[in-house]
C-alpha cells in the first residue's frame, strides 16, 4: 500500500513537470513559426488597418515577450483560467468543455468494441491455435492494423452509410438512441486498429499461457474448459493486454483527429485541427495540456490496474 | 427525422478567410430539401467548420446563415449592382449615403426595425475593437444618423469610393436592445441573434444550427420550412453523404474536385463566374526580375490552357488583365470593360518568343531561383512545374520549395526575398480600387503592404489616387485602363486564371443560376437560387 501511494505521488510530480515542459515546447514553437495570431485573423486586408492590427494586439497581449506571455498565462492556468479563444472570445475551458463530451463518448464507445470484442476474439485464436477460426482472425488483424482509420471510415460509410443505408453516414444525432446510432461507423472506425492490437495482444498473451503447466495441471484436474478459460488462461493472459491500454489511448486520441473530420463529429480532435489552421494558441495550447494530462493519468491508472492484478510487480517494487 | 434532406456547405468559417480568396477558400455550403411543395422542406445546410457566431462583428461569422437571421440593407452583387432588403432606396450624395428604410420591416420578436436600431448596426462596426474585420471596410464612416422616421445618414470622410458596397457587404442589421442584453455573447449559441431575415434560429449548437422560417417575415415567404447547417468537414464524406440523400446542395471549396462531383449519381453542377485571381508576381527592384525581358519570358512560357484542365478540370478561364471584365465593368459598362481588357498586350504560350525575350534580357545565360510554393496556392506547385520544364532550355533552374500557409506568407509581410511568387486573390467587393491599388501602390510596397512586385511609380501612384478617390467613373476608368496597360506592358503579375464558383444540388434540387451571383453566398439570397425539381 505504502509502495502504491509512493508510486502515485512520484507520478503526479512527473505529470506536473512534463505538462510545464510541453506547455513551454508548445508556446515556444508557436511563437517561432512564421505568421502571427493577428494576421491569421485579420486576412491580409484588414491586417493593413493599423487600428485593427493594434486592438486584436491589445485584446491578445501580443506585444508582450514571449517568457513574459508565458508567465502570464502559466499564473491564470494555476487559477484555472486558460484564457479565451482569438476567434470566438469564449473562455478556453468553455471552449474545450463543449466539445470533450463527444470525444470522451466517441472514445469509450470505441474502448467498449475494443474490449468487448477483442478480447474475447483474441483469447480464443489463442486458445484455438491453427484452427481455420484463428486463421481468419489474424488476417483481419493484419488488415485493420495496416488500415488508416480513415479510410476505414470512409469504407464504413459506403457500406453501412450508402450502400446497405443502415446508419446515419455523418453527424452527432439528438438524444441518446440517436447518438448512439450517429456513434456506430465513428466508433468503429476508431476501434479498428486498436482492435487489430488488442486481438493479436490476447492471441499471444493466451497462447503463452496455455502451454503453461498450471494450464495442463487443471486439465488434469479435470476442470471444465470453461473454468479453466475464465480463472486461469483469462487471468494470467490480461496482465499485457492490460499495459497495451496506454498505448491504445494515445492511439485513439491522434486517430479522434482525423475520425471526427471525417464523420463531421464537433469533438476536440477536430477542435485542434481548426485552432491551429487560425492560430488560436490559447486553446492548442488548452488542448494540448488536456492530451498530455489524459495519457500520463491514462498510464497510470493502467499501471496500478497491472499492480492489481499481477501481485509479483507489487513485490518488485518492496524489495 | 426526415430522409431526405438538404445540406448546405458552409463558407470559409471565419470573415477573413472570406475575404482573401488566397485560398480558394470561396464559400461552400450544401443543402437538401424532401419532396413536394418547397415550402414544406426541411434543408440542411453543411458546415466545413461549426458555427461559432451568427454577429457580424466576428471575425468568425458564418455569413451565409448569419444573413438569412439578420438582414443587410442592399444586396451586392459582383458586377457592382445593388438589390434593395432593409433600404428601399438609397441617395448617394458627396461624402454622404441617405438610406431610406423599409417602413413595414420588423424583427422576429415583432418589434419594428427602426433608424437607432440601423445606425447601431452600423456603428458598432467602425469600432475595431467590437469588429476588426468590418471594421477595416468602414474606416472612411464618421457619423451614422436617424435622420427621418424611416431614414438614417451615413456621413463620410470622401475617402473610399467603394463606402456603400462596403456597408452592403458587412452590415446586417440587429436589434439595438438584444445586442446591449447580451454585450458579451451577442450572436453565440447562448444568445443567437434576433433579426429581421426569413428565417429565426431555432437551435445552435457546436454540431448544427436550425433555421426555421420566420412566420411573420415582412417580405416575400421563405423558400423552404426549415434550414439545418450541419458540419461536415470531409469532402468524401460529403459526396458519399450527398449520394445517401442526406446532402443536396455544396458550394464547392475547391474547385478541381468538380469532377469527382460529377460522379455522385444525380448530382448536378452549377457554375457561376466569380471576381477571384491567380497570378504570379516578380520582384521588379531585385535581380533576375529586374529586367523586363525576363519577365515577358517567363509570360510567354506558361501554359495556362493547359494549367487550367490540369488544375481546375477545365472549370477556369484564362485571365487576360489583373481583373474579370465583371469586376471593371462595375465602373464602367460590359463593352468598355470587354474592349479595354481585350485592348491590352498579351503574351502568347509560345516558347520560342519566351527564348527570344530572354535573349534580349540582362541574362542571357540563365540563372536560378528558388520559388515558395503554399499548400493553399491550388494552381502552384503544377505551374511551378510547367515553368520549371520549359525554361530548362533557356538556362533557367526553378527549385520548387513547397511549404505550409504560414512559411509562404512570413517573407510576404516582412516583404523580403519576394523573387517570384504565386498568389490567389478574392476580392471582397467588385471595384477594381482595391485591388489594383493594392497591387500597384507605393504605400504599399512596404512589410505587411500587397505589392509585392514592388512595381510603384509617379504616375501609378496618381492613377491609384484618381481610382480610389475620385467620385466620377469616367475619371476612375481611366486611372484603372492606365494601370492595367501599365502592368500588362512591364509584366510585374501575370495574371493566370479566373476561377468558376460551383453549387453541386443533388437529385431533386438545382441551382437556378439565373440572376445568380457567386457573391449570393454572403449576402443570404443563395437561399433564392435553390429549387427543387421534378
Amino acid at each position: 500500500m505504502k509502495f502504491t501511494v509512493v508510486f502515485i505521488q512520484r507520478r503526479l510530480v512527473a505529470l506536473t513537470l512534463l505538462l510545464l515542459i510541453v506547455s513551454f515546447a508548445v508556446f515556444s514553437l508557436l511563437d517561432l513559426s512564421p505568421g502571427s495570431p493577428e494576421e491569421a485573423l485579420l486576412g491580409p486586408e484588414a491586417r493593413t488597418n493599423p487600428a485593427s492590427v493594434e486592438a486584436i494586439r491589445e485584446e491578445y497581449h501580443l506585444d508582450q515577450p514571449l517568457l513574459q506571455r508565458y508567465w502570464n498565462w502559466l499564473a491564470d492556468v494555476a487559477h484555472l483560467d486558460l484564457g479565451r479563444s482569438t476567434e470566438s472570445g469564449e473562455a478556453v475551458t468553455h471552449v474545450i468543455a463543449q466539445r470533450f463530451m463527444l470525444t470522451t463518448e466517441l472514445g469509450l464507445f470505441a474502448a467498449v468494441i475494443v474490449l468487448l470484442i477483442g478480447v474475447p476474439v483474441g483469447m480464443l485464436a489463442g486458445l484455438r491455435r491453427g484452427s481455420s477460426f484463428d486463421r481468419v482472425v489474424t488476417s483481419a488483424a493484419v488488415f485493420l492494423a495496416s488500415a488508416p482509420p480513415f479510410a476505414v471510415g470512409i469504407l464504413l460509410i459506403l457500406m453501412f452509410g450508402v450502400w446497405l443505408d443502415w446508419l446515419p453516414p455523418f453527424g452527432v444525432g439528438d438524444g441518446v438512441v440517436d447518438r448512439l446510432r450517429h456513434l456506430v461507423l465513428p466508433a468503429l472506425a476508431l476501434a479498428s486498429a486498436a482492435l487489430a492490437i488488442v486481438v493479436r495482444q490476447t492471441r499471444a498473451a493466451a497462447l503463452g499461457v496455455i502451454d503453461q503447466d498450471y494450464v495442463l495441471f487443471a486439465r488434469a484436474r479435470g476442470l471444465s474448459r470453461r473454468t479453466i478459460f475464465l480463472n486461469y488462461a483469462f487471468h494470467n493472459a490480461a496482465l499485457p493486454v492490460v499495459t497495451t491500454a496506454g498505448l491504445l489511448l494515445v492511439f485513439s486520441l491522434s486517430g479522434a483527429v482525423f475520425i471526427e473530420t471525417v464523420f463531421g463529429l464537433p469533438g476536440v480532435g477536430s477542435l485542434l485541427i481548426e485552432s491551429i489552421n487560425s492560430r488560436n494558441i490559447p486553446v492548442v495550447q488548452g488542448l494540448t495540456l488536456l492530451t498530455a494530462a489524459i495519457v500520463v493519468l491514462g498510464n497510470l491508472v493502467t499501471d496500478l490496474l497491472a499492480l492489481a492484478l499481477d501481485p509479483r510487480t507489487r513485490y518488485a517494487g518492496t524489495a | 427525422m426526415t430522409r431526405s434532406r438538404a445540406t448546405l456547405r458552409r463558407a470559409p468559417s471565419r470573415a477573413a478567410i472570406a475575404m482573401i480568396a488566397l485560398l480558394a477558400t470561396a464559400g461552400c455550403s450544401e443543402s437538401s430539401s424532401s419532396s413536394g411543395s418547397p415550402r414544406d422542406t426541411e434543408i440542411t445546410v453543411a458546415a466545413i467548420a461549426p458555427i461559432k457566431t451568427l454577429d457580424v462583428a466576428q471575425i468568425e461569422v458564418e455569413r451565409s446563415i448569419a444573413s438569412l437571421v439578420t438582414e443587410p440593407l442592399e444586396r451586392t452583387k459582383s458586377d457592382g449592382s445593388f438589390t434593395p432588403r432593409l433600404a428601399t432606396s438609397v441617395r448617394v450624395a458627396p461624402k454622404k449615403l441617405v438610406y431610406d428604410l423599409e417602413p413595414s420591416a420588423k424583427f422576429s420578436d415583432g418589434k419594428p426595425v427602426t433608424p437607432e436600431d440601423v445606425a447601431f448596426s452600423i456603428k458598432r462596426l467602425t469600432d475595431p475593437k467590437t469588429a476588426p474585420v468590418a471594421a477595416s471596410l468602414l474606416v472612411a464612416v464618421k457619423e451614422v444618423a436617424a435622420t427621418g422616421p424611416h431614414q438614417i445618414t451615413v456621413t463620410s470622410d470622401g475617402s473610399d469610393p467603394s463606402l456603400r458596397n462596403n456597408i452592403a457587404f458587412a452590415v446586417r442589421v440587429v436589434e439595438k436592445a438584444n445586442v446591449g442584453a447580451n454585450p458579451k455573447d451577442f450572436g453565440s449559441a447562448s444568445a443567437p441573434p434576433i433579426g429581421s431575415g426569413p428565417y429565426v434560429v431555432s437551435k445552435f449548437s457546436t454540431d448544427e444550427v436550425v433555421l426555421d422560417k420566420n412566420s411573420s417575415y415582412w417580405g416575400e415567404e421563405p423558400a423552404f420550412k426549415t434550414i439545418k447547417s450541419k458540419f461536415l468537414p470531409d469532402d468524401n464524406t460529403a459526396r458519399l453523404a450527398m449520394r445517401s440523400g442526406d446532402l443536396d446542395v455544396k458550394f464547392l471549396r475547391d474547385v478541381g474536385t468538380a469532377r469527382q462531383w460529377e460522379s455522385v449519381p444525380g448530382a448536378s453542377l452549377a457554375a457561376l463566374p466569380t471576381t477571384s485571381i491567380d497570378y504570379l508576381s516578380f520582384d521588379v527592384a531585385a535581380p533576375p526580375f529586374d529586367d523586363v525581358h525576363v519577365r515577358r519570358a517567363f509570360a510567354h512560357a506558361v501554359d495556362r490552357k493547359g494549367l487550367i484542365d490540369i488544375v481546375y478540370g477545365g472549370r477556369a478561364r484564362p485571365l487576360i488583365g489583373m481583373l474579370t471584365p465583371e469586376e471593371l465593368s462595375s465602373i464602367s459598362s460590359p463593352k468598355e470593360a470587354e474592349e479595354i481588357l481585350s485592348g491590352l498586350p498579351t503574351y502568347k504560350y509560345d516558347l520560342a518568343a519566351a527564348k527570344a525575350e530572354f535573349a534580349k534580357s540582362k541574362y542571357p545565360n540563365g540563372f536560378s531561383i528558388k520559388v515558395n510554393v503554399g499548400s493553399n496556392i491550388a494552381y502552384g506547385e503544377k505551374t511551378m512545374l510547367i515553368l520549371q520544364e520549359n525554361l530548362k532550355p533557356l538556362g533557367i533552374e526553378i527549385k520548387i520549395n513547397p511549404v505550409s500557409e504560414d512559411e509562404w506568407t512570413a517573407p510576404l509581410i516582412a516583404h523580403k526575398d519576394l523573387g517570384m511568387q504565386t498568389f490567389s486573390y478574392g476580392p471582397l467587393i467588385a471595384d477594381p480600387a482595391r485591388i489594383l491599388s493594392l497591387m500597384v501602390s507605393s504605400s504599399e510596397a512596404v512589410p505587411s503592404g500587397q505589392n509585392i512586385a514592388n512595381f510603384t511609380s509617379k504616375k501609378l501612384d496618381s492613377d491609384v489616387a484618381t481610382l480610389t478617390g475620385s467620385p466620377d467613373k469616367a475619371q476612375r476608368l481611366a486611372a484603372a485602363k492606365s494601370i492595367l496597360e501599365a502592368v500588362a506592358e512591364e509584366v510585374p503579375y501575370i495574371p493566370l486564371f479566373n476561377k468558376e464558383s460551383i453549387t453541386v444540388t443533388s437529385e431533386g434540387f438545382r441551382y437556378n443560376t439565373d440572376g445568380a451571383d457567386y457573391g449570393d453566398y454572403s449576402t443570404g439570397a443563395w437561399i433564392d437560387h435553390i429549387e427543387p425539381v421534378s
